[in-house]
Order: C-alpha cells, then structure tokens, then sequence
C-alpha cells in the first residue's frame, strides 16, 4: 500500500498526461470528464509540464486542434465524453484516416437525448467504427496505466493509430481508489520523445496531408486503415508483455476471472466487471462453477482469443452498457459473430443494463448467473429496466 | 460483503458529503487500507439531496455499485431524515449517526429504528468554530471515533494536506478543532 494514492479517475488520467507530457492538448470541458482538464491545466498553470494547452471553443475545434497538431508532429492528448464526442464525431473520424496517433482519454456519458449526466457506454459505442482503438478500463489503476500504454501503441510506426481509453462516468471518474503510481523517470522514459514518420514542419520532406482522395485512392487508403487496426492486434500483445516490466501488470485485451473450470460465463467491460468479480467469489463459495470475461480491448476486437478462453462453455451472458436499435448489442453481436464458425458453442444471451448510470448491482449481476444455471434466460434481456 | 466496511453519507449538495467520504478513504489508504468513495450525482445544484458512498476493507475492493444497507448511515443535514426515501434506506443500516441537537433516543424513536444511533450536534460546533454551517468536518471526526480503525491524527493529517492551500492558518486550525470536537462530542 505504500507507493498507493488515493486517486480519482480522473486524476489518475491527468497524472499519467502530466508524467507524458505531451507538446498539445486541446480540449473543451464537459461533465464527467471535465475533471481531467482540470487537474492537467493545474500542472501546465504550475509548470510541471510544458504543454502547449490549446482552450478552443469546442469539442469539434478541440479535436481539429489536435488533428493539426499532430500532423505537424505533435505528440498530441485530449479527453471528452458523450455529447462532446458526438460533436467531435466529424474530425474523430478525419483524425483516425489520415493515421494520427493521438490520445484521448474519454469518461463514458450517455448521450442526449433526453439529456442524462451519467454513465453509459453510447457514446464510444457510436464511434466503434470511427477506426479508433479503443479501450475499457475497470478501475482508476487501469486509466493510468493503458493512458501511458496508449501513447506508445498509438505511435507505433506500424500502427500510427488514436486510441481512446475509456472509463465509466461518476463510478470511476470522480470514486477514490488507491493507485499505483510509477516513478515519474520511469514513465518518461518509456514514453520517449515522440519521432513522428511524416510531419508538416518537415521542409525538407515537404507532405501534403489531407487533400481530395477519390474513387481512384480513398479504398486503398481505407484497406490500409483497415491493416493498421489487425496490425494493431498483433502487435498489442508485445507492448502490453513490454510494459508490464514497467508497470507490474500484463494488460491482456482480455482478462478471464476463475473462467477455467467455470460452465457460465459473464463478459463485459469496464466497472461492472469488478462488480462481477465480487458476486463470482460469492457464489463460487456456494459451489457454482461461474467466471467472467473482462473485455479491455473492444477495438481492435480480439475474437479469436475470446473464442479460445471460452469455447467449452456451457453458456454465455453477455451484458452491455448500450443497445444497438434495430439489431444486438454491440458487445453481444461481436461475441456471437465470434462463434459463428465453432461447432460446439456456448449458447450465448444479451444483458443491456445501466443506461443512463441506471445502477447495476450483485444482486442484479447474481439473477444473470442464476438464469444461466437454470436455463431461464431470454435471448435478449434488459437488466434493471422497469417493464 | 462482510469484510468491507460500508458507509454511506446523506447531505445536500455542497455541504462536503463528497469531501468527508473522500478523505475518510484518503485516511484509510494512508492508514494501510485498501478504500472507494465515490458521491452519486442527481441533478447537480446546490441544496439537492445527495449521497456519497465510503469502503473500507483489509482487501482490494472491486464492487463498482451503490452501498445499500451499509454499516453507517451519517446524516449530515438533520432535515434529510424526515425525507421519505432517505429515511427509509437509513433505516436499513446497522448504525446511524445525525448531526442533530436531539439526543439518541428521541432520534431512535422519530425514525422507529432498533439498531444503534449516535448524535453529535455538527451545526453547533461548524458555528463556533468558524461561523459557517459546514458540518462535514465535525461529521468526519464522529465516523473516525465510530469506526474506530484509523487514528484521529491520519485524517487530520490528510485534511491539512488537502486543504494547505486553500484555507488560512486560522481557518485551519478552527477546522482542526471542528474535528477534535467532533471525535469528542458524538454520543
């Protein structure tokens, strides 16, 4: 407990942007994630860093900011949620194209409308295929460490895609939890200075960064983006395995919980996974065999290795934090498309629960395996919603 | 969960219900503990009523949800207890403490409640001390005393480090005193 601080969420994410350091951040404050610029504009106000701090006059402008900050070669950080995000969608999607690694941690709000201040999973789930990786996180020691990972994964010359890293709105935002911290030289050094491939500010290598891209180069453009992300998926596990000799823990993109033996599995992301954990030690006392599957990595998705940890199962629950109108549950429709090709699968269920920070609870989480074990689960639930 | 200790503190908004659960966790932590506090949020104005919740465990703690039925209720604006919800959910708790000039049995009896209540009169001491109805920090010295794990001079400690900056050295030390007599006071 020594090398511990009591953190919230997001000043876990401020503390790892204040260790990076990075040349730009642009950002415009939004509830939950506010807090974040907060603490980081303290450290640029009291010179721990020597950030450029670009306060523009919207998420929209904050994310051109960053766009063109990095295409001159900036290493480049940001942060918003829900309605921020949607008004970024734009330049969200211009940002992850023209293939520039930027940061931007991103506190989970539902989104409007009707208008709501607390969690939900909408807002990132509307930009799954904005060509972003994206990462969930359970706790505040998570947002610190995969913010730091982030950097590096994002700029990796063969990758040289943004990531976002995501948490739960309030839960894990604005809850103190212990966190710890790793010695700031340590973190500076596997950061390292940032040396961008292309870079506006080069005259010597003058490049032109996005001009028109027709019928005849915009598909090849998009089957490379579409390469950059599988890229990704291979070289993850590497950097993770790398920075695990920094930070003490090897951040799989997914992490099992007492799966080995168990026939019914749970799997989600973020806060609720700890939830899950707490209700499996429970009932494992009582002799079920139940595990869970934390989902850390959602893009790119990593379907076969979910499909390996858990192909001998009896069932499956998969529980969203947002509903997809007119078709599954993002999470839910990714995991059975998995399995698609196995012969002997799980049967596999959709939880949606906690829209709008509608609370999930162990004794909620406890009536999923409950239904699973006694084979009363519908296809498709809605957990906690009045009907 | 047996093995966490639960809190969950009701004020309205602005009076440091966040801020008491927060560094009761900082104690905590600086005390060897694993900890969580988090507030829950309705519609963010002042005077609205809010909770925030407080663990406390020897093991990490990993529940992500509200606090229902928890170890402590601490009642930090004395109205709240004639709130119909907020009367009924800390009645579900195994203690209760209330800033309150009403003695233990005339709270016990107003709330029909068998288990356990302490009273300590925050609003009396916020208004000696520094003139201002801030209860939380009396408050924090009654939970310290109730819970009885983390030594007085921790959270006083976390307290001054977290406030160094913003409050003077009178109104440090009337803080200091708000604490002490909150320790000493609840009954």
């Amino acid at each position: 407990m020594k090398n511990m601080k009591p953190l919230t969420g997001t000043e876990a994410a401020s503390y790892a942007m204040k260790q990076i350091n990075p040349d730009v951040v642009a950002a415009y404050p939004i509830t939950p994630q506010s807090d974040i610029m907060h603490g980081f504009s303290q450290y640029v106000a009291d010179g721990k860093v020597d950030t450029d701090l670009i306060r523009v006059e919207s998420e929209h402008s904050a994310m051109s900011a960053c766009v063109g900050a990095s295409a001159a070669g900036a290493r480049v950080m940001t942060a918003s949620s829900s309605q921020g995000i949607a008004l970024m969608h734009e330049i969200i999607y211009i940002a992850s194209s023209t293939r520039l690694p930027i940061v931007m941690n991103v506190v989970n709000r539902a989104l409007s409308g009707p208008i709501n201040i607390h969690c939900d999973h909408s807002d990132t789930m509307a930009e799954r295929d904005s060509g972003w990786i994206q990462m969930y996180c359970e706790t505040a020691q998570e947002v610190y460490d995969l913010t730091i990972l982030a950097v590096k994964l994002s700029e990796h010359k063969d990758i040289l895609l943004p990531v976002m890293v995501c948490q739960d709105g309030f839960i894990t935002s604005h809850g103190v939890e212990p966190v710890k911290l790793i010695n700031e030289k340590k973190v500076k050094k596997y950061v390292a200075n940032y040396k961008p491939k292309h870079s506006l500010l080069n005259i010597k290598k003058p490049i032109t960064v996005g001009p028109i891209d027709f019928y005849d180069f915009y598909f090849e453009h998009k089957r490379q983006q579409v390469d950059a992300m599988q890229k990704a998926k291979s070289i993850y596990p590497k950097m993770a395995k790398e920075f695990s000799k920094v930070c003490g823990k090897n951040y799989r993109y997914i992490e099992p919980y007492k799966t080995k033996d168990a026939d019914h599995v749970i799997i989600t992301m973020s806060s609720t996974a700890g939830t899950t954990k707490e209700v499996i030690d429970v009932l494992r006392k009582k002799g079920k065999k139940v595990g869970l599957l934390k989902i850390r990595m959602f893009r790119p998705f990593p379907n076969k290795e979910i499909v390996k940890e858990l192909k001998n199962k009896k069932t499956i629950a998969v529980l969203d934090r947002a509903a997809s109108f007119g078709a599954e549950a993002p999470l839910y429709s990714e995991i059975r498309s998995s399995f698609y090709e196995e012969k002997n699968k799980p049967e596999i269920f959709s939880y949606v629960f906690g829209l709008g920070g509608r609370e999930i609870n162990p004794g909620m989480i406890e009536r999923v395996y409950s239904e699973l074990i006694s084979g009363k689960a519908k296809k498709e639930n809605y957990l906690g919603v009045r009907e | 969960m047996k093995d966490i200790y639960e809190v969950v503190l009701h004020g309205r908004a602005g009076q440091g219900a966040k801020t008491a659960a927060a560094l009761m966790a900082h104690a905590a932590l600086a005390n060897g503990m694993y900890m969580q506090a988090f507030p829950e949020y309705g519609a963010e104005r002042e005077g609205a009523p809010m909770r925030s919740y407080l663990r406390i465990s020897k093991r990490e703690i990993r529940i992500h949800s509200g606090v229902h039925n928890p170890n402590l209720s601490v009642v930090i604006d004395t109205g709240l207890i004639y709130e119909p919800e907020v009367r009924h959910e800390i009645c579900g708790s195994k203690e209760i403490l209330v800033n309150t000039n009403m003695s233990p049995k005339e709270i016990k009896k107003e709330l029909n409640f068998k288990g356990k209540v302490y009273v300590l009169d925050a609003t009396k001491i916020a208004l000696e001390e520094f003139e201002k109805n801030i209860t939380n920090t009396p408050m924090m010295g009654a939970m310290i005393k109730i819970y009885g794990k983390i030594p007085l001079d921790i959270l006083k400690k976390e307290f001054k480090q977290k406030f160094e900056r913003k409050f003077n050295n009178d109104l440090m030390k009337a803080n200091m005193r708000a604490i002490n007599r909150g320790y000493e006071e609840v009954h």
